[in-house]
Protein backbone atom coordinates (compact mmCIF):
# COMPACT_ATOMS: atom_id res chain seq x y z
CA UNK A 1 0.00 0.00 0.00
CA UNK A 2 1.49 3.39 -0.97
CA UNK A 3 1.68 6.37 1.38
CA UNK A 4 -1.15 8.24 -0.40
CA UNK A 5 -3.55 5.37 0.26
CA UNK A 6 -2.56 5.37 3.93
CA UNK A 7 -3.12 9.12 4.24
CA UNK A 8 -6.48 8.95 2.42
CA UNK A 9 -7.48 6.05 4.68
CA UNK A 10 -6.57 8.18 7.70
CA UNK A 11 -8.65 11.04 6.26
CA UNK A 12 -11.67 8.73 5.90
CA UNK A 13 -11.32 7.45 9.48
CA UNK A 14 -10.87 10.90 11.00
CA UNK A 15 -13.71 12.32 8.86
CA UNK A 16 -16.02 9.63 10.20
CA UNK A 17 -14.89 10.47 13.74
CA UNK A 18 -15.71 14.11 13.00
CA UNK A 19 -19.12 12.96 11.75
CA UNK A 20 -19.64 11.11 15.04
CA UNK A 21 -18.75 14.24 17.06
CA UNK A 22 -21.00 16.27 14.78
CA UNK A 23 -23.86 13.87 15.60
CA UNK A 24 -23.54 14.06 19.38
CA UNK A 25 -22.74 17.78 19.31
CA UNK A 26 -25.94 18.47 17.36
CA UNK A 27 -28.44 16.01 18.90
CA UNK A 28 -29.69 19.00 20.85
CA UNK A 29 -30.83 20.81 17.70
CA UNK A 30 -33.73 18.41 17.26
CA UNK A 31 -34.25 16.96 20.70
CA UNK A 32 -33.50 19.62 23.34
CA UNK A 33 -36.98 21.16 23.19
CA UNK A 34 -39.05 17.91 23.20
CA UNK A 35 -36.98 16.68 26.16
CA UNK A 36 -37.47 20.02 27.93
CA UNK A 37 -41.24 19.99 27.44
CA UNK A 38 -41.61 16.31 28.37
CA UNK A 39 -42.82 15.35 24.88
CA UNK A 40 -40.16 12.62 24.61
CA UNK A 41 -38.04 10.71 27.12
CA UNK A 42 -34.30 11.44 26.68
CA UNK A 43 -33.24 7.98 25.42
CA UNK A 44 -36.22 7.69 23.10
CA UNK A 45 -35.55 11.20 21.80
CA UNK A 46 -31.95 10.44 20.83
CA UNK A 47 -32.95 7.09 19.27
CA UNK A 48 -35.56 8.84 17.13
CA UNK A 49 -33.05 11.56 16.19
CA UNK A 50 -30.47 8.93 15.21
CA UNK A 51 -32.96 7.13 12.96
CA UNK A 52 -34.07 10.35 11.30
CA UNK A 53 -30.48 11.53 10.81
CA UNK A 54 -29.70 8.24 9.12
CA UNK A 55 -32.63 8.69 6.74
CA UNK A 56 -31.87 12.38 6.14
CA UNK A 57 -28.26 11.75 5.15
CA UNK A 58 -29.47 9.89 2.04
CA UNK A 59 -31.77 12.66 0.84
CA UNK A 60 -29.36 14.73 -1.20
CA UNK A 61 -25.82 15.81 -2.02
CA UNK A 62 -26.00 19.56 -2.74
CA UNK A 63 -24.21 20.58 0.48
CA UNK A 64 -21.64 17.83 0.03
CA UNK A 65 -20.75 19.31 -3.37
CA UNK A 66 -20.27 22.79 -1.87
CA UNK A 67 -17.68 21.34 0.49
CA UNK A 68 -16.03 18.88 -1.88
CA UNK A 69 -15.58 21.19 -4.85
CA UNK A 70 -16.46 24.77 -3.94
CA UNK A 71 -14.07 25.81 -1.17
CA UNK A 72 -10.80 26.11 -3.03
CA UNK A 73 -10.01 27.93 -6.25
CA UNK A 74 -9.59 25.97 -9.47
CA UNK A 75 -6.01 24.92 -10.06
CA UNK A 76 -5.25 24.65 -6.34
CA UNK A 77 -3.92 21.22 -5.52
CA UNK A 78 -5.74 19.89 -2.49
CA UNK A 79 -3.65 17.17 -0.80
CA UNK A 80 -5.08 14.58 1.62
CA UNK A 81 -2.75 15.82 4.40
CA UNK A 82 -4.45 19.21 4.17
CA UNK A 83 -7.91 17.66 4.61
CA UNK A 84 -6.58 15.63 7.55
CA UNK A 85 -5.24 18.80 9.20
CA UNK A 86 -8.54 20.62 8.62
CA UNK A 87 -10.47 17.80 10.27
CA UNK A 88 -8.29 17.82 13.38
CA UNK A 89 -9.03 21.55 13.77
CA UNK A 90 -12.76 20.90 13.46
CA UNK A 91 -12.79 17.97 15.89
CA UNK A 92 -10.76 19.85 18.52
CA UNK A 93 -13.11 22.86 18.43
CA UNK A 94 -16.19 20.61 18.49
CA UNK A 95 -14.95 18.81 21.61
CA UNK A 96 -14.04 22.05 23.41
CA UNK A 97 -17.48 23.60 22.78
CA UNK A 98 -19.21 20.32 23.70
CA UNK A 99 -17.31 20.30 27.02
CA UNK A 100 -18.43 23.89 27.67
CA UNK A 101 -22.01 23.00 26.66
CA UNK A 102 -22.02 25.65 23.92
CA UNK A 103 -24.15 24.95 20.83
CA UNK A 104 -21.56 26.20 18.33
CA UNK A 105 -21.53 25.22 14.69
CA UNK A 106 -19.92 21.90 13.68
CA UNK A 107 -20.18 23.05 10.07
CA UNK A 108 -18.24 26.23 10.66
CA UNK A 109 -15.67 24.29 12.66
CA UNK A 110 -15.22 22.06 9.63
CA UNK A 111 -15.03 24.94 7.14
CA UNK A 112 -12.71 26.90 9.46
CA UNK A 113 -10.39 23.91 9.90
CA UNK A 114 -10.19 23.29 6.16
CA UNK A 115 -9.66 26.97 5.32
CA UNK A 116 -6.91 27.24 7.97
CA UNK A 117 -5.18 24.15 6.62
CA UNK A 118 -5.65 25.40 3.03
CA UNK A 119 -4.03 28.75 3.85
CA UNK A 120 -1.14 27.01 5.63
CA UNK A 121 -0.54 24.80 2.58
CA UNK A 122 -1.21 27.10 -0.39
CA UNK A 123 -1.63 30.66 0.90
CA UNK A 124 -4.64 33.00 1.04
CA UNK A 125 -5.18 32.93 -2.72
CA UNK A 126 -6.11 29.25 -2.60
CA UNK A 127 -9.48 29.99 -0.96
CA UNK A 128 -12.56 30.55 -3.13
CA UNK A 129 -13.61 33.56 -1.06
CA UNK A 130 -16.68 34.45 -3.16
CA UNK A 131 -18.17 30.97 -2.81
CA UNK A 132 -17.25 30.84 0.87
CA UNK A 133 -18.95 34.15 1.57
CA UNK A 134 -22.09 33.27 -0.40
CA UNK A 135 -22.50 29.68 0.79
CA UNK A 136 -21.11 29.83 4.32
CA UNK A 137 -20.63 33.32 5.78
CA UNK A 138 -23.83 35.06 4.62
CA UNK A 139 -26.09 32.09 5.53
CA UNK A 140 -24.33 31.99 8.94
CA UNK A 141 -25.37 35.56 9.57
CA UNK A 142 -28.86 35.46 8.07
CA UNK A 143 -30.14 31.96 8.90
CA UNK A 144 -30.39 32.34 12.72
CA UNK A 145 -32.17 35.66 12.22
CA UNK A 146 -34.65 34.16 9.74
CA UNK A 147 -35.25 31.20 12.07
CA UNK A 148 -35.76 33.52 15.05
CA UNK A 149 -38.30 35.65 13.14
CA UNK A 150 -40.12 32.53 11.88
CA UNK A 151 -40.21 30.99 15.37
CA UNK A 152 -41.37 34.22 17.06
CA UNK A 153 -44.17 34.63 14.49
CA UNK A 154 -45.19 30.96 14.71
CA UNK A 155 -45.23 31.09 18.53
CA UNK A 156 -47.40 34.21 18.51
CA UNK A 157 -49.79 32.57 16.05
CA UNK A 158 -49.99 29.38 18.15
CA UNK A 159 -50.77 31.33 21.33
CA UNK A 160 -53.26 33.64 19.59
CA UNK A 161 -55.18 30.75 18.02
CA UNK A 162 -55.39 28.71 21.23
CA UNK A 163 -56.15 31.72 23.47
CA UNK A 164 -59.32 31.23 25.59
CA UNK A 165 -59.85 34.67 27.07
CA UNK A 166 -60.85 34.77 30.75
CA UNK A 167 -61.63 31.02 30.76
CA UNK A 168 -65.03 31.52 32.47
CA UNK A 169 -66.53 28.37 30.84
CA UNK A 170 -63.70 26.23 32.15
CA UNK A 171 -62.41 25.76 28.62
CA UNK A 172 -58.75 24.80 28.50
CA UNK A 173 -56.22 26.07 25.97
CA UNK A 174 -55.16 22.50 25.19
CA UNK A 175 -51.59 23.64 24.57
CA UNK A 176 -50.26 20.40 26.05
CA UNK A 177 -51.41 18.80 22.77
CA UNK A 178 -48.44 20.39 21.04
CA UNK A 179 -46.36 17.65 22.66
CA UNK A 180 -47.76 15.16 20.12
CA UNK A 181 -46.92 17.62 17.33
CA UNK A 182 -43.41 17.83 18.72
CA UNK A 183 -42.80 14.15 17.94
CA UNK A 184 -43.18 15.00 14.28
CA UNK A 185 -41.62 18.46 14.25
CA UNK A 186 -38.49 17.25 16.08
CA UNK A 187 -38.26 14.28 13.70
CA UNK A 188 -38.37 16.73 10.81
CA UNK A 189 -35.51 18.74 12.36
CA UNK A 190 -33.50 15.53 12.71
CA UNK A 191 -34.13 14.63 9.04
CA UNK A 192 -33.13 18.14 8.01
CA UNK A 193 -30.00 17.86 10.17
CA UNK A 194 -29.06 14.55 8.58
CA UNK A 195 -29.60 16.07 5.14
CA UNK A 196 -27.45 19.09 5.87
CA UNK A 197 -24.77 17.81 8.23
CA UNK A 198 -24.49 14.19 7.08
CA UNK A 199 -23.56 15.58 3.70
CA UNK A 200 -20.71 17.68 5.06
CA UNK A 201 -18.71 14.61 5.98
CA UNK A 202 -19.56 13.05 2.62
CA UNK A 203 -18.14 16.23 1.05
CA UNK A 204 -14.94 16.08 3.08
CA UNK A 205 -14.31 12.39 2.42
CA UNK A 206 -14.92 13.01 -1.28
CA UNK A 207 -12.52 15.97 -1.11
CA UNK A 208 -9.90 13.59 0.36
CA UNK A 209 -10.60 11.02 -2.35
CA UNK A 210 -10.29 13.68 -5.07
CA UNK A 211 -7.06 14.92 -3.48
CA UNK A 212 -5.69 11.38 -3.42
CA UNK A 213 -6.69 10.85 -7.05
CA UNK A 214 -9.17 8.09 -6.24
CA UNK A 215 -12.15 9.89 -7.82
CA UNK A 216 -12.40 12.77 -10.27
CA UNK A 217 -13.77 16.19 -9.32
CA UNK A 218 -17.03 15.70 -11.25
CA UNK A 219 -17.60 12.06 -10.28
CA UNK A 220 -20.09 12.82 -7.53
CA UNK A 221 -20.37 11.29 -4.08
CA UNK A 222 -19.63 7.51 -4.01
CA UNK A 223 -22.37 5.32 -2.47
CA UNK A 224 -20.10 3.81 0.21
CA UNK A 225 -19.21 7.33 1.34
CA UNK A 226 -22.91 8.17 1.72
CA UNK A 227 -23.49 4.97 3.70
CA UNK A 228 -20.53 5.38 6.03
CA UNK A 229 -21.28 9.05 6.74
CA UNK A 230 -24.96 8.32 7.42
CA UNK A 231 -24.12 5.55 9.90
CA UNK A 232 -21.45 7.65 11.68
CA UNK A 233 -23.73 10.64 12.20
CA UNK A 234 -26.58 8.40 13.39
CA UNK A 235 -24.28 6.66 15.90
CA UNK A 236 -23.02 10.01 17.19
CA UNK A 237 -26.58 11.29 17.51
CA UNK A 238 -27.57 8.23 19.53
CA UNK A 239 -24.62 8.83 21.88
CA UNK A 240 -26.40 12.11 22.76
CA UNK A 241 -24.71 15.42 23.49
CA UNK A 242 -26.38 15.84 26.88
CA UNK A 243 -24.43 18.96 27.86
CA UNK A 244 -25.68 20.90 24.85
CA UNK A 245 -29.19 19.46 25.22
CA UNK A 246 -29.17 20.96 28.71
CA UNK A 247 -28.12 24.39 27.39
CA UNK A 248 -30.54 24.47 24.47
CA UNK A 249 -33.44 22.92 26.39
CA UNK A 250 -33.30 25.22 29.37
CA UNK A 251 -30.31 27.54 29.25
CA UNK A 252 -31.61 29.92 26.60
CA UNK A 253 -35.31 30.27 27.31
CA UNK A 254 -38.08 28.54 29.20
CA UNK A 255 -39.78 26.49 26.51
CA UNK A 256 -43.37 25.27 26.63
CA UNK A 257 -44.85 22.74 24.19
CA UNK A 258 -46.38 25.31 21.81
CA UNK A 259 -43.07 27.17 21.67
CA UNK A 260 -41.16 23.93 21.16
CA UNK A 261 -43.40 22.98 18.25
CA UNK A 262 -43.07 26.45 16.67
CA UNK A 263 -39.29 26.48 17.17
CA UNK A 264 -38.85 23.02 15.61
CA UNK A 265 -41.04 23.85 12.60
CA UNK A 266 -39.02 27.04 11.99
CA UNK A 267 -35.71 25.22 12.37
CA UNK A 268 -36.61 22.47 9.94
CA UNK A 269 -38.15 24.86 7.39
CA UNK A 270 -35.01 27.06 7.45
CA UNK A 271 -32.61 24.12 7.10
CA UNK A 272 -34.57 22.40 4.35
CA UNK A 273 -34.98 25.60 2.32
CA UNK A 274 -31.25 26.34 2.67
CA UNK A 275 -30.12 22.83 1.78
CA UNK A 276 -31.81 23.11 -1.60
CA UNK A 277 -29.42 25.92 -2.58
CA UNK A 278 -26.40 24.08 -1.16
CA UNK A 279 -25.86 26.55 1.69
CA UNK A 280 -23.62 24.85 4.25
CA UNK A 281 -25.42 26.58 7.10
CA UNK A 282 -25.18 25.75 10.75
CA UNK A 283 -28.16 23.76 11.99
CA UNK A 284 -27.04 24.62 15.53
CA UNK A 285 -27.22 28.34 14.88
CA UNK A 286 -30.63 27.93 13.27
CA UNK A 287 -31.92 25.86 16.21
CA UNK A 288 -30.55 28.38 18.73
CA UNK A 289 -32.13 31.24 16.75
CA UNK A 290 -35.47 29.42 16.77
CA UNK A 291 -35.34 28.83 20.54
CA UNK A 292 -34.58 32.53 21.11
CA UNK A 293 -37.41 33.51 18.71
CA UNK A 294 -39.84 31.14 20.44
CA UNK A 295 -38.78 32.57 23.82
CA UNK A 296 -39.53 36.08 22.61
CA UNK A 297 -42.75 35.08 20.82
CA UNK A 298 -44.65 34.09 23.98
CA UNK A 299 -46.19 36.85 26.07
CA UNK A 300 -44.30 36.83 29.36
CA UNK A 301 -41.60 34.63 27.88
CA UNK A 302 -37.99 35.56 28.41
CA UNK A 303 -34.57 34.85 26.97
CA UNK A 304 -31.43 34.40 29.05
CA UNK A 305 -29.34 36.94 27.19
CA UNK A 306 -26.17 36.19 29.16
CA UNK A 307 -26.12 32.63 27.84
CA UNK A 308 -27.20 33.80 24.38
CA UNK A 309 -24.23 36.23 24.40
CA UNK A 310 -21.80 33.41 25.28
CA UNK A 311 -23.19 31.33 22.43
CA UNK A 312 -22.87 34.18 19.92
CA UNK A 313 -19.25 34.75 20.99
CA UNK A 314 -18.58 31.03 20.39
CA UNK A 315 -20.16 31.39 16.92
CA UNK A 316 -17.80 34.24 16.02
CA UNK A 317 -14.79 32.37 17.41
CA UNK A 318 -15.58 29.09 15.65
CA UNK A 319 -14.21 29.88 12.15
CA UNK A 320 -10.93 31.54 13.31
CA UNK A 321 -10.31 29.12 16.20
CA UNK A 322 -10.85 25.99 14.11
CA UNK A 323 -8.83 27.70 11.37
CA UNK A 324 -5.88 28.28 13.72
CA UNK A 325 -5.89 24.65 14.92
CA UNK A 326 -6.23 23.53 11.28
CA UNK A 327 -3.25 25.71 10.27
CA UNK A 328 -1.13 24.51 13.22
CA UNK A 329 -2.04 20.94 12.39
CA UNK A 330 -1.18 21.55 8.72
CA UNK A 331 2.28 22.76 9.68
CA UNK A 332 2.80 19.40 11.42
CA UNK A 333 1.50 17.34 8.51
CA UNK A 334 3.94 19.25 6.27
CA UNK A 335 6.75 17.23 7.88
CA UNK A 336 5.40 14.03 6.31
CA UNK A 337 4.15 10.73 7.72
CA UNK A 338 5.81 11.42 11.11
CA UNK A 339 3.92 14.72 11.28
CA UNK A 340 0.61 13.04 10.49
CA UNK A 341 1.16 10.43 13.19
CA UNK A 342 2.17 13.15 15.68
CA UNK A 343 -0.92 15.13 14.71
CA UNK A 344 -3.18 12.12 15.24
CA UNK A 345 -1.58 11.35 18.62
CA UNK A 346 -1.96 14.97 19.75
CA UNK A 347 -5.63 15.03 18.72
CA UNK A 348 -6.29 11.73 20.49
CA UNK A 349 -4.61 13.09 23.64
CA UNK A 350 -6.72 16.27 23.54
CA UNK A 351 -9.90 14.21 22.99
CA UNK A 352 -9.14 11.88 25.90
CA UNK A 353 -8.27 14.82 28.17
CA UNK A 354 -11.58 16.55 27.34
CA UNK A 355 -13.59 13.35 27.90
CA UNK A 356 -11.82 12.81 31.24
CA UNK A 357 -12.53 16.38 32.37
CA UNK A 358 -16.17 16.02 31.34
CA UNK A 359 -16.57 13.04 33.74
CA UNK A 360 -16.12 15.35 36.73
CA UNK A 361 -19.40 17.06 35.99
CA UNK A 362 -21.24 14.39 34.10
CA UNK A 363 -24.47 15.14 32.24
CA UNK A 364 -26.17 12.04 30.85
CA UNK A 365 -29.63 10.77 29.95
CA UNK A 366 -30.10 9.92 33.65
CA UNK A 367 -29.86 13.49 34.86
CA UNK A 368 -30.45 15.64 31.78
CA UNK A 369 -34.21 15.62 32.31
CA UNK A 370 -33.99 16.81 35.91
CA UNK A 371 -31.48 19.49 34.92
CA UNK A 372 -33.77 20.69 32.13
CA UNK A 373 -36.90 20.38 34.25
CA UNK A 374 -35.31 22.52 36.92
CA UNK A 375 -35.37 25.41 34.51
CA UNK A 376 -38.62 24.56 32.78
CA UNK A 377 -40.53 23.58 35.91
CA UNK A 378 -43.68 25.31 34.70
CA UNK A 379 -43.98 22.62 32.05
CA UNK A 380 -45.61 19.50 33.42
CA UNK A 381 -46.67 16.56 31.29
CA UNK A 382 -50.22 15.11 31.64
CA UNK A 383 -48.72 11.93 33.12
CA UNK A 384 -46.91 13.95 35.78
CA UNK A 385 -50.17 15.76 36.61
CA UNK A 386 -52.00 12.41 36.98
CA UNK A 387 -49.19 11.00 39.11
CA UNK A 388 -49.21 14.08 41.36
CA UNK A 389 -53.01 13.85 41.73
CA UNK A 390 -52.78 10.13 42.63
CA UNK A 391 -50.02 10.81 45.17
CA UNK A 392 -52.07 13.61 46.75
CA UNK A 393 -55.14 11.31 46.92
CA UNK A 394 -53.08 8.57 48.55
CA UNK A 395 -51.64 10.99 51.09
CA UNK A 396 -55.11 12.31 51.94
CA UNK A 397 -56.43 8.75 52.46
CA UNK A 398 -53.47 7.90 54.67
CA UNK A 399 -54.02 11.04 56.75
CA UNK A 400 -57.73 10.18 57.10
CA UNK A 401 -56.94 6.64 58.23
CA UNK A 402 -54.42 7.97 60.74
CA UNK A 403 -56.94 10.42 62.12
CA UNK A 404 -59.53 7.60 62.52
CA UNK A 405 -56.99 5.47 64.34
CA UNK A 406 -56.21 8.37 66.65
CA UNK A 407 -59.91 8.82 67.52
CA UNK A 408 -60.27 5.16 68.38
CA UNK B 1 -18.11 39.32 -5.50
CA UNK B 2 -21.71 38.96 -6.62
CA UNK B 3 -24.07 37.48 -4.06
CA UNK B 4 -27.41 36.22 -5.35
CA UNK B 5 -29.70 37.71 -2.70
CA UNK B 6 -32.84 36.30 -4.35
CA UNK B 7 -31.84 32.85 -3.05
CA UNK B 8 -31.72 34.21 0.49
CA UNK B 9 -35.09 35.91 0.03
CA UNK B 10 -36.55 32.60 -1.17
CA UNK B 11 -35.11 30.77 1.85
CA UNK B 12 -36.47 33.41 4.25
CA UNK B 13 -39.93 33.49 2.68
CA UNK B 14 -40.08 29.71 2.39
CA UNK B 15 -39.02 29.17 6.02
CA UNK B 16 -41.36 31.80 7.49
CA UNK B 17 -44.29 30.87 5.25
CA UNK B 18 -44.02 27.11 5.72
CA UNK B 19 -43.58 27.19 9.50
CA UNK B 20 -46.44 29.71 9.89
CA UNK B 21 -48.74 27.57 7.71
CA UNK B 22 -48.10 24.34 9.62
CA UNK B 23 -48.39 26.05 13.01
CA UNK B 24 -51.67 27.78 12.05
CA UNK B 25 -53.23 24.54 10.80
CA UNK B 26 -52.04 22.50 13.81
CA UNK B 27 -53.12 25.21 16.28
CA UNK B 28 -56.62 25.32 14.78
CA UNK B 29 -56.71 21.55 15.18
CA UNK B 30 -55.71 21.90 18.85
CA UNK B 31 -58.37 24.57 19.43
CA UNK B 32 -61.18 22.55 17.83
CA UNK B 33 -60.17 19.31 19.56
CA UNK B 34 -60.08 21.03 22.95
CA UNK B 35 -63.55 22.50 22.29
CA UNK B 36 -64.81 19.03 21.29
CA UNK B 37 -63.41 17.51 24.50
CA UNK B 38 -65.10 20.26 26.50
CA UNK B 39 -68.45 19.50 24.83
CA UNK B 40 -68.06 15.75 25.41
CA UNK B 41 -69.12 16.01 29.04
CA UNK B 42 -72.37 17.93 28.34
CA UNK B 43 -74.48 14.94 27.37
CA UNK B 44 -77.22 16.60 25.29
CA UNK B 45 -77.83 15.77 21.62
CA UNK B 46 -76.97 19.17 20.13
CA UNK B 47 -73.70 19.23 22.02
CA UNK B 48 -72.74 15.72 20.93
CA UNK B 49 -73.33 16.41 17.23
CA UNK B 50 -71.30 19.62 17.54
CA UNK B 51 -68.62 17.67 19.37
CA UNK B 52 -68.43 15.15 16.53
CA UNK B 53 -68.15 17.91 13.91
CA UNK B 54 -65.38 19.65 15.84
CA UNK B 55 -63.54 16.38 16.39
CA UNK B 56 -63.67 15.50 12.66
CA UNK B 57 -62.56 19.01 11.73
CA UNK B 58 -59.64 18.92 14.17
CA UNK B 59 -58.42 15.53 12.90
CA UNK B 60 -58.71 16.81 9.32
CA UNK B 61 -56.54 19.79 10.26
CA UNK B 62 -53.94 17.55 11.93
CA UNK B 63 -53.92 15.47 8.74
CA UNK B 64 -53.33 18.60 6.62
CA UNK B 65 -50.38 19.55 8.87
CA UNK B 66 -48.96 16.03 8.55
CA UNK B 67 -49.39 16.07 4.76
CA UNK B 68 -47.61 19.46 4.58
CA UNK B 69 -44.64 18.04 6.50
CA UNK B 70 -44.56 14.89 4.34
CA UNK B 71 -44.81 17.02 1.21
CA UNK B 72 -41.84 19.14 2.34
CA UNK B 73 -39.69 16.02 2.73
CA UNK B 74 -40.77 14.54 -0.62
CA UNK B 75 -40.35 17.86 -2.44
CA UNK B 76 -36.89 18.32 -0.97
CA UNK B 77 -35.95 14.80 -2.02
CA UNK B 78 -37.08 15.50 -5.61
CA UNK B 79 -35.23 18.82 -5.81
CA UNK B 80 -32.00 17.72 -4.16
CA UNK B 81 -31.51 14.10 -4.98
CA UNK B 82 -28.66 13.14 -7.25
CA UNK B 83 -27.91 9.45 -7.45
CA UNK B 84 -24.70 8.22 -5.86
CA UNK B 85 -22.02 6.96 -8.27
Amino acid sequence: MDSISVVVGAVVVIALFFDFTNGFHDTANAMATPIATGALRPRMAVALAALMNLAGAFLGTAVAKTLSTGMFNDGIKVVPEMVFAGLTGAITWNLITWFLGLPSSSSHALVGGLVGAGIAYSGYNSINVANLVEKVVVPALTAPLVAAIAAALATRLAYAITYRGDNKDGLRTGRGKYRVGQWFSSSLVAIAHGTNDGQKTMGVITLGLIAGGFVTKDAGIPLWVMLAAAIAIAAGTYAGGWRIIKTLGSGLAEIKPAQGFAAEMSTSASILASSIFGFALSTTQVASGSVIGAGLGRKGGSVKWGKAGQIVIAWFLTLPAAGLVGAASASLTHIGTVGIVLDAVLMAAVSIAIFQMSRRNRVSHHNVRSEVEGAAKAVTSPRQVRQAAKAAEKAAKAAKAKAKKGKK
Amino acid sequence: MNIDWTKFEQVALGAIGFSAFVVIVYSLGVRFLTSAQHLAGKGNKAASSRELALRVLSYALFAVAAVAVAWAVIWMFQVMYTPAK
